[in-house]
This record gives structure tokens, C-alpha cells and sequence, in this order.
């Protein structure tokens, strides 16, 4: 594989985690998580193209609603890396006569994980770790936030290492490029046991937690816009699943 | 002068397999007081930083905010001292400048547009009201300081605690931030510079200090 396409997908997979919001740009009703999950749940296990190609419509929807236009060009570079991964690891289910239900699998994840980011940038990497703040685990959700932030900064990290390896002359092409790339995990796990132990003092020393019992849901039972879509799209997907009786 | 800060005959080690890094460091910081310590690589200047801070715990010997043990105030302490890492990077984990600015400020409950007037007025000091919208870890060395710098003085701490603050910035960059250093020890705050600038000589500062294989002395 080349080192430039290598690059090109670790850079656009740090730019993706990047734009993901930490925290969340406003109020989140309980309504739209539960029925996030819901529909993700349907489309994980779903043999309906309707379903799937709903849920897909629905992402792409939430982003518009939410004002997150400039994401989209983002996340769709992202779901295309998606979709040739997907085009790789399914290649299992890609026998004779059924090319289109292989087709129907890649589609379904693309959906899922397209659904996925989009409910993630509404909700936001701090809300996903309150439920563990909540639970008397501040250490756990403030391991769990720079965790996820680690990733980006380590795919960078990835594809500055690579980077600097060509300057140095390295070839990374076909077969040959194995043993450069098992190296960079060796150096990988070095850099990133130091970013992590300084990343969780940085964190730290900026009073990370301090507002933890502001980060509620919101009380009022008042649906926003973005309840309405989600719950609509996943009564819609529950009903297509019913009458298929195709859920499973 | 009233002190703020006390390091008394502070060890410290990472792993009981290591040598100390710190040797039984004796430092007071004084209220109004820009203190400078100087030393070369690997001599422990950032261990003291993170000790000063309460981010390590040193294995003997006491740091003291305010005249007590800074572990029995540690939520107090965070809010009085603020610290900047040696690579800035280390310390961005938002999204946009803006984030990572206003990150501290959310953290102590202050409105949204308290945030914004806050971040907005730092940044215009700072000069980086340009790069408010940008990825942290797409801006440059120095614009990268002075993000650091920026999110720290956003919640207006009263020890500020700089690991090598003017690595990475120009002759005119260095000026600039050091003449807001000094402002900010006008305004009644301490301030520790850790770094292995030769340059800071130049600038007029209360103390300096050298450190040199985890002992601290004067210069």
C-alpha cells in the first residue's frame, strides 16, 4: 500500500475525531439519546434497504439541522474510507449469487457509522462520558475523553512518523513496507504512553470536572427539532422491521 | 512581600528504579514576584513545575499554597495556579483555539457569553483573535505558545507556572509575551518561568534561579 494513501487516511481519520465536538453545543433531551441508540441498534441488524437507507438520510439530516454543513464534506471523506474498508473486511459474504446482499452489508455500515457521528457530534465526547461521571467514576470519564482525544492526535502521530521516514529515504511500497510500518507501532506505543500521562495532566490542571453537575439533561419535557427526527425516523425503521419481520 | 507558593526540601523520583530528579528543593514565591529558573536540559526544570503545581507528589518534603499543604486544597489550587506544558501540544484537546481557550472557564460554570467576552478580550491581547476558529494542531510553534499561554490566563489565575514559555517565538514574539508577564506581576501576580533561554538574561526579572541536577540555587 502506498505511504501516501496511508497518510491520507490517517490524516482525514484525526481531522474526523477532531471536528466531533468535546462538549456538547447545547441541551440534549434523554429522548434523543434512547432513540439515537434505537436506531442504531435497528440499522446494525437490519435486512431492509429501507431502514438503512433511511437511517443514512437521518444523519445527514441531523447535521443540516444542527448547523454542522461544514462537517459534512468531513464525515463523508470519512464514510468513504468506510466504505472501501467495509468493501475489504465484508469480501466473506461475497459468494456466488449474492452480490447484492454483500453490497446491502457494506451499505448498512456506512449507515450505522454514518448515523453514529452525526448523533456524536450533537451529543459530544463529555456527554458520552457523563454517565460514568454520574456514576462516581469522574477518573474513568476523564480517562475515557482523553482517550478519544489521543487517537487523533496519535494518528497524526502516525502519519508524521511515516512522513519522516520517507524524508529519510525509506521506501514504503508493496510487501517491503511491512517491517517499516510494524516499527511505527513500537513507536506508537512509546509516543503515546508519554502523550497520554502528560495529556491527563494537562487536563487536569485545567480543572477538568469541576462543572461536572452542569452537564445535565435537559429536565423540561419540550421536543426539539431534533427529537422529532430522531424519534420519527426511529418509529418509522421499528415499523419497517415489524411488518418485514426482518429484524434479526 | 506575602508568599504564595513554598517548596520545602522537596525529593522527588519517578520510579524508586530512578535517580531523584529533584533534590531537595527549597523555593519560595513571593506575591508580585517573576521568578526565572534557569538550568539545561534534563536538570528537572519541568518536574518542578509539575511538583510546584501539585500535579506530582513528591516522595519527601512539602509544597505549600498560601502558607498549606496544596494536596488538602488541590481543587483551590487549580483554580490559583495556572500551568503551561513545555510542548504546548500536550495540552489542546478541543476542537478549535476557542475551545481550548474557553475549556477552563466552562469548567467553573461561567455563562456562555461571559466565556465569550473572556476568550475574546485574552485572544486580542494575545494577538491570536485570527486563529479563534482554527484546529489547535494545525498553527505554528509560537502561535501554539501563545494559545497555551492564552488558555491559562483566560481564568486569570493568581501563580502562573511556565514550563519554557518562550521556546518557539521570535525575538519580537519573546518581547511581547514577556512584557505581558511582567503586566501580569503588576497586577499582583506570581509568576515562575522555567526554561533554558539564555535570552530571558536580558529581560529584567526579581529573581533567577539555577537548577542543576535537581538542586536548586541561586544564580
Amino acid at each position: 500500500m502506498s505511504s501516501a494513501v496511508v497518510r491520507k487516511f490517517l490524516d482525514t481519520a484525526s481531522q474526523t475525531l477532531e471536528v466531533i465536538d468535546l462538549r456538547s453545543q447545547g441541551e440534549v433531551s434523554l429522548i434523543f439519546v434512547v432513540m439515537s441508540f434505537t436506531i442504531i441498534v435497528l440499522t446494525s441488524f437490519t435486512t431492509s434497504l429501507h431502514v438503512v437507507v433511511l437511517t443514512l438520510v437521518a444523519s445527514v439530516a441531523i447535521l443540516a439541522v444542527r448547523n454542522k454543513r461544514n462537517y459534512l464534506r468531513k464525515l463523508s471523506s470519512a464514510l468513504l474510507y468506510v466504505f472501501l474498508f467495509s468493501l475489504i473486511a465484508l469480501t466473506p459474504f461475497l459468494t456466488e449469487g449474492s452480490v447484492s446482499l454483500y453490497l446491502f452489508y457494506v451499505l448498512r455500515a456506512v449507515s450505522t457509522t454514518s448515523f453514529l457521528l452525526a448523533a456524536t457530534t450533537v451529543l459530544g465526547w463529555e456527554k458520552l462520558s457523563e454517565f460514568m461521571r454520574k456514576s462516581r467514576l469522574p477518573d474513568a470519564a476523564l480517562l475515557l475523553m482523553i482517550h478519544v482525544k489521543i487517537i487523533s492526535v496519535l494518528l497524526r502521530d502516525t502519519s508524521k512518523i511515516l512522513l519522516g521516514r520517507e524524508a529519510r529515504l525509506i521506501r514504503n511500497a508493496g510487501l517491503r513496507s511491512l517491517p517499516t510500518y510494524a516499527t511505527v507501532i513500537g513507536d506508537l506505543i512509546i509516543r503515546s504512553s508519554e502523550k497520554s500521562k502528560r495529556a491527563f495532566l494537562a487536563v487536569e490542571a485545567r480543572m477538568f470536572g469541576e462543572a461536572s453537575e452542569n452537564l445535565i439533561f435537559r429536565k423540561s419535557f419540550k421536543l426539539s427539532k431534533l427529537d422529532i427526527l430522531v424519534s420519527l425516523v426511529a418509529f418509522i425503521e421499528f415499523l419497517i422491521c415489524l411488518a418485514g419481520g426482518v429484524l434479526w | 512581600m506575602v508568599t504564595k507558593l513554598q517548596l520545602r526540601n522537596v525529593w522527588f523520583r519517578y520510579s524508586r528504579e530512578e535517580d531523584y530528579v529533584l533534590r531537595g528543593v527549597e523555593l519560595d514565591l513571593g506575591e508580585s514576584e517573576l521568578t526565572v529558573v534557569k538550568g539545561p536540559n534534563g536538570s528537572g526544570k519541568t518536574t518542578l513545575i509539575l511538583v510546584a503545581a501539585g500535579l506530582l507528589r513528591p516522595e519527601s518534603g512539602e509544597v505549600l499554597l498560601e502558607g498549606k499543604s496544596i494536596y488538602e486544597q488541590l481543587p483551590l489550587a487549580r483554580r490559583k495556579i495556572g500551568v503551561s506544558f513545555q510542548d504546548p501540544e500536550d495540552q489542546f484537546f478541543n476542537a478549535t483555539v476557542y475551545d481550548e481557550v474557553a475549556f477552563a472557564l466552562r469548567q467553573l460554570k461561567i455563562s456562555e457569553e461571559v466565556v465569550r467576552a473572556r476568550v475574546t478580550e485574552i485572544a486580542r491581547r494575545l494577538g491570536i483573535e485570527h486563529l479563534l476558529s482554527k484546529l489547535p494542531y494545525r498553527l505554528s510553534g509560537g502561535e501554539k505558545v501563545k494559545v497555551a499561554l492564552a488558555s491559562i490566563l483566560v481564568y486569570e489565575p493568581e501563580i502562573l507556572l511556565l514550563d519554557e514559555p518562550t521556546a518557539y517565538l521570535t525575538p519580537e514574539n519573546k518581547d511581547e509575551v514577556i512584557r505581558i508577564l511582567k503586566e501580569l506581576k503588576e497586577c499582583g501576580r506570581s509568576v515562575l518561568i522555567a526554561t533554558n533561554d539564555s535570552d530571558i538574561a536580558k529581560y529584567p526579572v526579581d529573581r533567577v534561579l539555577k537548577i542543576v541536577n535537581g538542586k536548586l540555587f541561586a544564580d
